[in-house]
Formats: C-alpha cells, sequence, structure tokens
C-alpha cells in the first residue's frame, strides 16, 4: 500500500512507511497513560512470568508487571531521551557551526581542532565518565548524549555555512549593510535547516541506541522505570524461562529506531535533489 | 608521510593526557573513599586517615596526578581495590581476549561485507539488492546486546549448540574457544556488516557509472574481469577507510557485547571496575580502551594515504 501511495503522491516510499511508524510511536506515547492496561508499576504478585495472553498482551516480568503497559509507558522514555539529546546537540553545535563557518579565519580554526579532540575519543566512555560521577537519571543520561553528539552537528552546520558564504544573497545582504547576526538567522540558518534535519533524524537514532546500551549496563534510566534497556536488561536473565520480557522491549525499540531511520532517510531523498532518482 | 605520521602521534599522545587528566579528576570526583574500600567495612574512621595519609591520598590532586602518571609510565597500573590483585596482568588477559573477539569480527566484516555490497550493486534493484537493504536497516537498527539476547535464545538455550557465554578455558582446545567466539563475533559483525555493505554497494554504483568501466565493456571485456579488476579496485577505497574506522565502532560495541555473553574482556571489565568503583582498575582500563581507539584510527588514516595515491598527507590540501 505504501508503495502505490509512493507512486501517486511521488514521495520516497521510506519516507511514508517511516511516517506512518514515527506518527504511530507518537501517538502511542501522547496517550500512554491512557491506553496501558494497568500502570506500569503495579505488581500483579500471583501473576509473577505469566505468558502472554488476553490478559497481559505481553506477559509480566519477574514481579508481575504488566509487560505491555511498560512497553507502552517506555515509548515516552526513549522519545524524550531521543528529542532532548538531539536538541541538545543542536543548541550547541548550530551556533558553534555557523559562527565558525561565518567569521573563518583563526575563531574556525580554534573551534574546529577543540572539537576534532573531542571527537577522538571513545564516544562510549566518555558518557560514562560523565554519567559515573554523579547519580544517574534519565536528563542526565540525555544531557551527556547531546553533548557528545554536538561536534558532528557543528561540524556540518559549518560545511554548509562556508558553501553558502560564496553565494549571491549572503554577498546582496553585506552589500545591503546587514548586520552580522541577521545574515547568520535570517538569510544563512534556514538554508542549513533541511540538511540538519536530516542530521537531526540521525542524531535521534544514535541517543536513542546509545541511551539504551547505557541503561542496558546499568549507568542510565533506574529502575523501577519502564525503559526499554533497562526491561532488556531485567530480562536478560529470564530469557530462557520468559523470554517475553526481553524480547517484547526490544522488538518495540527496533521498529521505532527502523521507523526513525527510514523517515530521516525519506527526508534526504526529498530534501537533496542530487540523490532524486537514484535508488 | 613521515611527518604527517609524527604529527598524528604526537596528536595522540595528547589525547592520551588530557583523558588521563579526565579520568584522574572524574575519579577523584567518584563517592568511593579508597582507603574505606580497602580497609572494609568493619574499619574505624582513625585507621581509614591512617591509610589515606600511607597512601598519598592526602596530597594535593597535582602531587597526586603526577605520582599517578609516573607510575602509569613505568607499566605500573596499581592494584585492583575489589580483586586485591595487580592491574596491570588483568588488563593484559582482557584486552588479549578482547582483542581476539574484535579481529574475529573484523575478519568477517572485512571479507563479507564488500561482497554484499558488490552483489548488491551489480543486481541493482534485483532481489538481492533488496534483501541487502532489508538487512542492513534491520542491522543498524537492532542494538547490539538485543540482538545478542535473541541468539542466545536462539542458538544457546533453544537448540544448544552453542554455549550462551564466557569464553573457553586456556586449555580447552581450538574447537571450544571457537564455539564461545561464534555468538559474540556474530553480535558484534551485525551492524558494521550492514554498514561496509551499504557503503561499498553506493561506491560501486559510482565506479559502475564512470567513463572507464564503460571504456572497458566498450574494449569487449568480460564482465566478470570487469567488475573485478576494474571497478571493484577502485570502489573498494572508501570502504578501506570505513572499515578501519569502524574499529573505533567495535570498542563501544564491545563493552555491550562483552556483557551481554558474559565474556571476559576489557569491555566487561570496564564495567565491572565501573560498577564496583574500583577506582585504579577503571582509570586504567579506561586509558588503554583510549589508546587503542585513537591508534586505530591513526591506522585508519594512514592506510587510506598508503593505498589512495590521491591523497598525500602533510602537503597542503586547501
Amino acid at each position: 500500500m505504501a508503495l502505490r501511495l509512493s507512486r501517486a503522491s511521488g514521495a520516497p516510499p521510506a519516507l511514508l512507511i517511516g511516517g506512518a511508524i514515527v506518527a504511530l510511536l507518537l501517538l502511542i506515547a501522547a496517550s500512554a497513560q491512557l491506553i496501558a492496561p494497568f500502570p506500569y508499576d503495579q505488581m500483579h504478585v500471583r501473576a509473577r512470568f505469566a505468558p502472554p495472553s488476553l490478559h497481559y498482551l505481553a506477559g509480566t516480568d519477574e514481579y508481575g508487571r504488566d509487560v505491555f503497559s511498560r512497553l507502552l509507558i517506555g515509548s515516552q522514555l526513549s522519545l524524550v531521551l531521543g528529542v532532548v539529546a538531539t536538541l541538545v546537540s543542536l543548541g550547541l553545535g548550530v551556533p558553534l557551526g555557523l559562527f565558525a563557518g561565518y567569521r573563518r579565519g583563526f575563531a574556525d580554526e580554534a573551534i574546529m581542532r577543540a572539537l576534532d579532540v573531542m571527537m577522538s575519543f571513545p564516544p562510549i566512555l566518555l558518557v560514562l565518565l560523565i554519567l559515573v560521577v554523579s547519580p544517574p537519571s534519565l536528563l542526565k543520561t540525555a544531557l551527556a548524549i547531546g553533548v557528545l553528539f554536538a561536534p558532528p552537528i557543528a561540524r556540518v552546520t559549518r560545511s554548509v555555512t562556508l558553501d553558502l558564504m560564496g553565494e549571491g544573497f549572503i554577498e546582496a545582504a553585506r552589500a545591503r549593510g546587514e548586520h552580522a547576526l541577521y545574515i547568520l538567522l535570517r538569510e544563512l540558518l534556514p538554508n542549513i535547516w533541511p540538511v540538519l534535519m536530516v542530521e537531526a533524524s540521525l542524531r535521534v537514532v544514535f541517543a536513542i541506541l546509545l541511551g539504551a546500551v547505557l541503561s542496558f549496563l546499568g549507568f542510565g534510566v533506574q529502575p523501577p522505570a519502564a525503559d526499554w534497556g533497562l526491561m532488556i536488561s531485567n530480562g536478560r536473565a529470564f530469557v530462557t524461562i520468559a523470554p517475553w520480557i526481553a524480547m517484547a522491549p526490544g522488538i518495540a525499540m527496533s521498529l521505532s529506531v527502523i521507523g526513525i531511520s527510514l523517515l530521516g532517510d525519506g527526508l534526504r531523498d526529498l530534501l537533496d535533489p542530487r540523490l532524486r532518482g537514484q535508488r | 608521510m613521515a611527518l604527517y605520521a609524527l604529527q598524528r602521534l604526537g596528536a595522540v599522545v595528547l589525547i592520551l593526557v588530557i583523558m588521563s587528566v579526565l579520568v584522574f579528576l572524574a575519579t577523584h570526583a567518584l563517592p568511593a573513599n579508597t582507603a574505606a574500600l580497602i580497609l572494609g567495612q568493619y574499619s574505624t574512621p582513625e585507621t581509614q586517615v591512617a591509610l589515606a595519609h600511607k597512601l598519598g591520598l592526602d596530597l594535593p590532586l597535582t602531587v597526586q596526578y603526577a605520582r599517578w602518571a609516573l607510575a602509569m609510565l613505568h607499566g605500573d597500573f596499581g592494584q585492583s581495590l575489589v580483586m586485591e590483585r595487580p592491574v596491570a596482568p588483568m588488563l593484559f588477559d582482557a584486552l588479549s581476549r578482547s582483542a581476539v573477539l574484535s579481529l574475529a569480527a573484523m575478519v568477517v566484516v572485512a571479507t563479507l561485507g564488500p561482497a554484499l555490497g558488490v552483489i548488491a550493486a551489480v543486481r541493482r534493484g534485483g532481489w538481492p539488492d533488496h534483501l541487502a537493504a532489508v538487512f542492513a536497516y534491520v542491522g543498524i537498527s537492532v542494538p547490539e546486546f538485543f540482538w545478542g539476547l535473541v541468539l542466545i535464545l536462539a542458538f544457546a538455550s533453544t537448540l544448544r549448540w552453542l554455549p550462551a557465554s564466557g569464553a573457553a578455558e586456556p586449555g580447552a582446545g581450538l574447537g571450544a574457544t571457537i564455539a564461545h567466539l561464534i555468538l559474540p563475533v556474530i553480535t558484534l559483525t551485525f551492524a558494521l556488516l550492514a554498514h561496509v555493505s551499504r557503503l561499498t554497494r553506493s561506491s560501486m554504483l559510482e565506479v559502475l557509472d564512470s567513463m572507464y568501466v564503460k571504456a572497458a565493456r566498450a574494449r569487449g571485456l568480460p564482465e566478470r574481469r570487469v567488475i573485478l579488476r576494474h571497478a571493484l579496485r577502485n570502489a573498494l577505497l572508501p570502504t578501506i577507510t570505513v572499515l578501519a574506522q569502524d574499529f573505533g565502532f567495535l570498542i563501544g560495541g564491545i563493552v555491550a557485547v562483552e556483557t551481554v555473553f558474559a565474556y571476559p574482556g576489557l569491555g566487561r571489565l570496564l564495567i565491572f571496575s565501573l560498577q564496583r568503583q574500583d577506582l585504579p582498575l577503571m582509570q586504567a582500563a579506561i586509558l588503554v580502551l583510549t589508546a587503542v581507539y585513537c591508534l586505530a584510527n591513526l591506522a585508519a588514516d594512514l592506510l587510506y594515504g598508503v593505498v589512495n595515491p590521491r591523497i598525500r598527507y602533510g602537503a597542503s590540501v586547501e
């Protein structure tokens, strides 16, 4: 169906399938509290390790908590983590990249070399170092990942800025005597936006995956939160007797990530005319 | 080239120094009290202060850092607080096990990745191409630790073909060693394979469209020869860099995968030290991982310069 729709509308199929998955994910996250059959931390002591059934759609875990309800609530945590981390990296990276590309010269050189140094550290070690020094939390994980992802955003912003600086409309704005801030915000930023959208969708995916690894290792979101990575980590011990505890959040996470990356790829195909017709 | 390599080596040293300062500061910001950890739960505040004094823990931070860094440079990585054994041999064992794991994964990726990419490019639009695309999406989107669990569930608990966790005992023979490696290697390989095969596919497509491939075809060379001799050699250039860069990615993957499979490598040692707040072990593990990561990236860049004569480092690039 998506294929026929895409032929009719001219939009890439990846965009439609990805968009549909992401829309569903957003809908679930927005209404999780309403549609969850049970509170995410309610323990049904007599129904521990209950297999999936009509009553417990995805079974129950070692405390008798309903896995399906926890899945729904967990979608909120994953999205918050992905979006907050990406916003932080955009908030740090875009101004840096714009400034470096606009000023060039020494400021550019200094900023880019500092970012090079930052990017030469193994990413997971930096995040672990940040997280281990104080008690972990969802927001702190998101912040740490956001800081980590700022350098690549700054690089992309800078390279597009450098390209645009030679364009006629920038020269025109300069000749009109516009203020630097005006050129940065009103002339450059709107033209960088499409590239940033694609980059941001990629970063959301990486942030969700990295956040999941961190909670899986025990340094991210803490119990009893219904975080997907944490649920997989808890379910690991019971994977032979109650595989649904780990499999359900794993499948939910994989589907979400596939949806967001498809959306990102679709956006790139749509926004980058050079790639059109290549796939 | 030599000058460039030296410069880059200098950068690696600089990064290691920065990382050592970061690690040192971070471990000192930790709530863990080294003296209390060593003496155990029945120690008194007085004995803790006495031991802290004996270990030099009451000296200024700069002096402590200098002592620590100097000892590290002499190969003295200190004593693990939890295991009460010197860190260096433990670290060496773990590092060699991780090296076996990651090298095995690299070999698989380096052979299968380009092969899949070439098949997808040559059969572009056909079912092998679509299958490879789906495979790539799944490979990149599914978190490694979850793959690991799925594989354990399928091949260890259900089919009972392979061991679920751990590494083979030192004298257990080649068969047992390989059996313990199969599942972790597949897990580590998955995301990288997707990455490498996609990249090979796109650079192969670009090359297949180039004039010299068209010229080779026009000369009437057999298609097989055109693809393997003319196209592939050039299409592999970007793949080689990415392969080497992915080695860094492997280090991130290794931490999660070694935890899932309880494989006693460097990643698991790092997580253990972080969980137990074993400061000397933590510091040494992080520094060794950083060094391996930086050197792998350096090797990647140098290798690219060697295989691609169009790139000459050290000369003006502007």
